[in-house]
């Protein structure tokens, strides 16, 4: 299940680029090769143009040419989740209702940000129906094509993970980047609340959504968020940040809590997560067990205020057209319109308090991150309706999928999952680093050196 | 409209969907009354929490993070 020959990264890609050892024309191409061997089974991709990106490829050769270039992700390949604006495409969202919209007629903010530096868009990646579900249909997960890639930002992951793009763009709500990321065993970064513009984005839950990048690597994912915040500047002096090889966590103190995070979870993952927790350890952080008793009502607050706030971004199509909806999302809207506004209201101050409860844990055992298994099992066949624990115990897929990340949607704290491990049936399986507001770069600091320890980033599927 | 002798939930959620001319059929509205009273006991096992709020006073969005030194 391993590859044979060296994982292509973004900043492999541009140093190789840089030494002129690769043509941003060789690497479209193989990029569009690869999505024409694998996508028939995956179907990760929608409205990729060939003819068009070859174009625009040998037009990066020549702006290359000239030797004047500092664009910091020229030539890269990138994908974008089909709930996000890309000028000339349909945002379809997976939606019936939105089948036959007219195509975008500007970017996204965040794709002129990666436009901006020189990146190239593929095409769109498979998403959830509005972005709102864990299954991603009709997508499938590259390690086991018979088993769902998670959600909603599916595509996304499935085309890090199948090598059909360096970088995509995805969105997480209640975990929507970190699910596909972890159960495709990628990179997900979800950023600080708010510091990546949801403009030209379709919404579903306008204080939740949050944008960010998929990747190969932490330093990937790193310089993808930069840009997608307006920060391509600082790309080309981070790389330096992030050295390949082992680096030490000494003085860095990360919690693990329990309890909530602690149960119901499969028990190749449980394993997997202690082996992690282990190497940060190793590394030299210190390992600071703790809990965090209002996780569970943090889960309830993201759940519930997500499904007021989608309710409504839908609220006209409920009524005009709510057979166009699927199944799974008119009951989201249906039960979202009708709650009563104090209860909106009552979220919102609860959610408050969970914002002070998490900040004063940090404050208290004066913790740089905490580390949490991102899922409490690996993908489930697609179809499939719930999760099987090793005890016989079943949760729905949806709830279970997002039982670990939503909390995190809550409280709107950045958090990197990245792969930790495999099951016996080598399906990935990822952990996440959850920092403070704002300390993206820190908490990469310490995801990086998880990653340098190990060869887990480098695995992929079989052809 | 509620119909004649039904209450509860079922009542409660014909009449407010009845407000906002969603059209809820009898398949699909014992499940709703289901899923609202549920989400409703979730909203009540957060509201000790709420309660602990002054939501009267503005804050900015990470005031929980400001004013005192997280890192040691």
């Amino acid at each position: 299940m391993t590859a044979a020959k060296p994982i292509l990264t973004i900043r492999g890609a541009l140093h190789a680029m840089d030494a002129g050892e690769l043509s941003a024309v060789e690497l479209m191409a193989t990029t569009l090769a690869r999505i024409e061997e694998t996508d028939e089974d995956v179907k990760a991709w929608l409205d990729v143009r060939p003819k068009l990106l070859m174009e625009a490829a040998a037009v990066v050769d020549r702006r290359r040419s000239l030797g004047k270039e500092a664009s910091p992700l020229l030539g890269i390949p990138i994908g974008v989740k089909d709930i996000v604006d890309v000028a000339g495409h349909q945002t379809q969202c997976n939606m019936a209702a939105r089948a036959a919209v007219p195509p975008a007629e500007r970017d996204a903010e965040v794709v002129h940000q990666l436009r901006r530096s020189g990146a190239l868009i593929v095409g769109k990646t498979v998403t959830q129906e509005a972005a709102a579900g864990v299954i991603s249909d009709p997508c499938r997960n590259p390690w086991d094509t018979s088993r769902i890639p998670g959600g909603s930002s599916g595509g996304s992951g499935a085309a890090i993970a199948n090598g059909t793009s360096l970088g995509a763009v995805g969105t997480d709500t209640g975990g929507s980047i970190r699910i596909p990321a972890s159960l495709c065993g990628v990179v997900g970064l979800k950023p600080t609340w708010g510091r990546v513009t949801g403009k030209g984005i379709f919404p579903l839950s306008a204080s939740l959504d949050t944008p960010g990048p998929l990747a190969r690597t932490v330093a990937d994912a790193v310089a993808m968020y930069l840009v997608m915040a307006g920060r391509g500047a600082d790309v080309s002096s981070t790389w330096a940040r992030f050295p390949e090889g082992e680096t030490s966590l000494d003085g860095k103190r990360i919690g693990v809590l329990g309890s909530f995070f602690g149960d119901r979870l499969q028990a190749p993952v449980a394993s997997a997560f202690a082996a992690s927790v282990a190497t940060l350890q190793e590394l030299g952080a210190e390992i600071v067990e703790c809990d965090w008793t209002d996780a569970a009502a943090a889960r309830a607050i993201a759940m519930m205020i997500s499904r007021i706030e989608s309710a409504y971004v839908h609220r006209d199509a409920l009524r005009e057209a709510p057979e166009l909806m699927g199944e799974a999302l008119r009951s989201r809207v249906e039960l979202g319109s009708i709650m009563p506004a104090d209860a909106y209201f009552r979220l919102q101050a609860a959610r408050v308090a969970v914002r002070n409860s998490i900040a004063a844990l940090y404050r208290e055992h004066r913790l740089d991150a905490v580390s949490v298994p991102t899922l409490p099992a690996t993908a489930t066949v697609s179809g499939e309706t719930h999760v099987v624990y090793d005890d016989g115990e079943r949760e729905e897929v949806g709830p279970a999928m997002t039982r670990l990340t939503q909390p995190w949607n809550a409280t709107g704290q950045p958090v990197i999952s990245l792969p930790c491990g495999f099951d016996p049936a080598w399906l990935p399986i990822g952990m996440s680093l959850v920092g403070r507001p704002d300390a993206e770069l820190e908490l990469a600091d310490i995801a990086h050196a998880y990653e340098q320890a190990n060869d887990f980033w480098m695995q992929m599927p079989k052809p | 409209m509620v119909q004649d002798g039904e209450t509860g939930s079922r009542a409660r959620v014909r009449m407010l969907a009845g407000s906002l001319a969603i059209q809820i059929d009898e398949e699909r509205l014992e499940a709703l009354a289901e899923s609202f009273d549920a989400a409703l006991a979730l909203v009540d096992g957060v509201d000790d929490l709420a309660r602990s709020v002054d939501m009267s006073v503005a804050e900015p969005y990470d005031a929980a993070w400001q004013g005192e030194e997280v890192k040691r």
